[in-house]
């Protein structure tokens, strides 16, 4: 008697795991600039985050009774840990990086079914959790550059707040200062280097990212006021500060809780690229992906049920 | 909106469908000469080839017969015959599984060959009886001819014309892994294919014929242009798979979409594979039934991989062994190609009309599936469908059995080619659970209807009950009715005559009984 199996009998060479391997590969640029940056606090709460999603990752599986090594092998828990690593101020103690990655891997991820089944990104959940609870060591961030750990206020939160001086008084005469000492800048390009990776490898469609970013940029240009007081900060400006490039292309992408057609995508990645800007404009708080990203969270069912293709014949 | 994106060939632009680009597997096969598989000992010829075409044997056990001599003779209006495929006596008729995805058994005669293999005199038709439709087709019925893609649907069928003929495709792209039966036929026999183009197109007068062949077939394009004496249009497509499925090729080349749920002639195109058109110009210009046919032998195991002239009725495992395989290291046998093919599991099931290959492999090949992992929804698999279907949404569906759902995201458009199966990186068989949520959704249809017609059944046979009774009521009361006007109408009379006879028994018997106490 010989294996009875169903068609098709070939299948191509790349696994889950390989993508989720794919994303960390990409993600080394952009984490190593926040380092550099932000200090060792960031690398410190990565490895924190990543410890603890992978020990609660694993004993969930045994409380279900799965083969635990199998299902770490997708490496989804590290991608989660990672994001919320990064995303991290470096001077927040230990139990932030441990209270978020736990809500992350248990509540958003495993109380509704494990990985493909959570409805909302687990790192972008388990930040929110985490912002909300803890506002004061979440809001702290140390001065990029700054090595000795004094907190100053972001350019976004600086932005938030200034209602006198006028976009070229704010940042001494530059919209958008690319120098040595714009550190989230540079973070920003780092992390659209690694985006640019994945597009070539094609772990994601160009549609969420390109929508979200274009409309982040038209909207910031129609607010822009020519740079007066009332200005909001222009596209350059809003595109490499605060988490853009690392929402536009590691965190919005995730396939589990985005939508999953093109226009759909388009749809989706639109929506939240105007959600963030709103947010940084006009929210209480100055950094608005993860929130922008859990409300489109919401809406990908919905928006997957109306952007279904023509199916050929039909 | 446009569908299906553009590519050039050679500059020529031209629409495909989305697909994928697996591994062919095709150059261990497809430069070999065709060679003949030879007669095995025995052939096994099943009955019940598909759904419509059963036959009955006409045949008893012990018999001889000649190539070509009738077997069976279908049960049906729109059946085929069964043709001996070679000479010999006939041994049994008995249940023998078949090469079927169920593995099922179904009643086959079991031919000896004698290995003399002669044949009754064939029975070509003359040029002038090739100009009436209904001879043609008649003729191509009686040599059993069948689609020889895939489906083998019955050829006749499909020549009958509905409605007037746009377009005439003929099928030679071969996109399958594996496969290149096609590929042999077009590169050695390319005339034969012409000849049956030219039949058809005599017959069904189609405004355009064109042969559409993907470009990794240099060769078989180069044979096809030099055979092409009737001026067809052949149009080279991209290799990809799936670009022979019927629908896709019919849109690559015409740009025409078979509405869904419909056939191709409906929207005016008719789709022949080359391989049934060289059996329709045999059966008609050289009077040769359908007997045998090219199959490819491929697989890790098979040392003498290959495309071979194999009778109709050969058991699988003559053919493995003509083609040298080591059977002990088969670790899946399947029939058909890489993706759409189904598992054999048992190698002595006899090569049938459309089995156009048999993929012997080996571990390295084609190891055991890895367990799947959960859907991530990343959506390449609705990148990568030709029927752009949302492959990931109807998996969805499929696992919580939500059969509105998978209706209206169109699962029964699918056409089980298995691009997104092989593309998922969590490893789902996605068309396994396609292929479930179909035949579970026919059942409780099936059931659904059955049910229906028992409940009118009842109704009816309730209503027809009480009809009868009120009728019988109605009969009965007119009848008492009558009855009583009978009694009526027949006066006093009897009723005098009836006490006066009462009566008359009464003094009787009282006088009896005077008697009795004088006694």
């Amino acid at each position: 008697m010989l294996p009875r199996t169903s068609s098709p009998f070939l299948e191509s060479q790349h696994n889950t795991g390989w993508i989720m391997r794919q994303v960390v590969l990409a993600a080394i640029p952009g984490t190593a600039m926040t380092i550099y940056w932000a200090g060792w606090g960031v690398f410190a709460n990565i490895i924190i985050a990543s410890l603890t999603a992978l020990t609660l990752e694993a004993i969930v599986f045994l409380l279900r009774r799965r083969s635990v090594l199998f299902y770490l092998s997708d490496y989804s828990a590290l991608v989660t840990a990672l994001l919320l690593g990064v995303a991290l101020p470096g001077s927040a103690p230990w139990w932030i990086a441990v209270s978020g990655s736990a809500f992350a891997i248990i509540i958003a991820k495993h109380l509704y079914g494990g990985l493909g089944y959570n409805p909302f990104n687990p790192a972008m959940a388990g930040y929110v959790f985490l912002l909300i609870s803890f506002p004061l060591p979440m809001t702290q961030w140390p001065e990029l550059g700054n090595v000795d750990g004094v907190t100053a206020a972001t350019p976004l939160e600086f932005l938030q707040q200034n209602t006198t001086l006028s976009m070229a008084e704010l940042w001494n005469g530059e919209i958008l200062p690319f120098g040595p000492h714009d550190g989230f800048a540079w973070i920003n390009i780092a992390f659209l280097l690694g985006g640019i990776y994945m597009l070539a490898r094609k772990i994601f469609t160009w549609h969420a990212p390109v929508s979200m970013l274009v409309t982040l940029g038209l909207a910031s240009a129609f607010f822009y006021d020519n740079g007066s007081a009332t200005s909001q900060g222009s596209p350059l400006f809003h595109w490499f500060n605060g988490a853009t490039m690392l929402g536009a292309f590691f965190i919005i992408t995730e396939p589990v809780t985005s939508a999953t057609h093109p226009l759909g995508r388009l749809i989706y990645g639109t929506a939240i690229g105007l959600a963030v800007f709103i947010i940084r404009a006009w929210g209480t708080y100055p950094e608005a992906i993860a929130f922008a990203v859990l409300l489109m969270n919401f809406a990908a069912p919905l928006i997957d049920r109306y952007t279904q293709s023509r199916v050929y014949g039909h | 909106m446009i569908w299906g994106s553009q590519r050039r060939i050679n500059g020529v632009p031209i629409m495909v469908t989305p697909g994928i680009h697996p591994p062919l597997h095709k150059d261990e096969t497809r430069l070999t000469p065709i060679r003949p598989a030879g007669l095995p000992p025995r052939l096994i010829l099943p009955l019940n080839q598909y759904d419509m075409t059963s036959t009955a044997s006409q045949v008893t056990i012990g018999q001889k017969v000649l190539k070509w001599e009738y077997l069976a003779t279908p049960n049906t209006k729109i059946g085929l015959p069964l043709c001996s495929p070679t000479s010999g006596t006939v041994i049994d008729i008995v249940e023998h599984a078949i090469a079927h995805p169920s593995g099922h058994s179904t009643p086959c005669i079991v031919l000896e060959c004698d290995g003399e293999d002669s044949a009754i005199d064939p029975t070509p038709l003359t040029d002038s009886q090739q100009d009436d439709p209904q001879r043609v087709i008649e003729h191509i019925r009686q040599a059993g001819i069948v689609g020889m893609g895939g489906a083998g649907f019955p050829t006749p069928l499909k020549m009958l014309p509905r409605r007037e003929l746009d377009y005439f495709i003929i099928n030679g792209a071969e996109c399958e892994p594996y496969i290149t039966a096609d590929e042999a036929l077009m590169r050695e026999r390319a005339q034969q294919i012409m000849a049956g183009i030219a039949i058809v197109a005599r017959i069904l007068r189609p405004q355009k014929i064109i042969v559409g062949i993907e470009d990794n077939k240099p060769q078989a394009i180069s044979a096809m242009h030099a055979a092409n004496d009737i001026n067809v249009e052949i149009v080279i497509l991209p290799t990809q798979y799936p670009a022979g499925s019927e629908r896709q090729i019919i849109y690559s080349l015409t740009k025409r979409e078979v509405v869904s749920g419909k056939l191709p002639i409906d929207c005016g195109v008719l789709c022949h594979s080359v391989a049934t058109l060289a059996a329709i110009h045999r059966a008609v210009q050289l009077g040769e039934p359908l007997t045998e046919r090219i199959v490819t032998i491929a697989g890790g195991t098979v040392a003498q991989a290959g495309n071979y002239d194999v009778h109709y009725g050969t058991p699988v495992d003559y053919v493995l062994t003509v083609a040298q395989c080591d059977r002990k290291r088969i670790t899946r046998l399947i029939s058909g190609g890489a993706m759409m093919g189904f598992t054999l599991h048992n190698d002595r099931v006899p090569i049938l009309k459309t089995t156009n290959c048999i993929i012997a492999a080996d571990k390295a090949e084609m190891p055991a599936p890895p367990p799947p992992q959960p859907c991530i929804r990343c959506g390449i698999c609705a990148e990568v469908c030709p029927v752009h279907l949302s492959p990931q949404q109807l998996f969805w569906y499929a696992q919580s059995q939500n059969d509105e759902e998978l209706e209206r995201h169109s699962l029964f458009d699918c056409i089980e080619c298995g691009a997104c199966a092989y593309v998922c990186p969590s490893k789902i068989p996605l068309v396994q659970y396609y292929r479930a949520a179909k035949a579970g959704i026919k059942r409780k249809k099936n059931n659904a209807r059955k049910a229906e017609q028992s409940r009118r059944r009842f109704e009816f046979h309730q209503q027809r009950i009480q009809l009868l009774t009120e009728q019988r009521d109605k009969e009965r009361q007119e009848r008492r009715r009558s009855r009583m006007k009978e009694i009526s109408s027949t006066d006093q009379d009897l009723l005098t005559q009836a006490i006066q006879r009462t009566q008359t028994k009464k003094t009787s018997a009282e006088r009896n009984a005077q008697d009795e106490v004088c006694d």
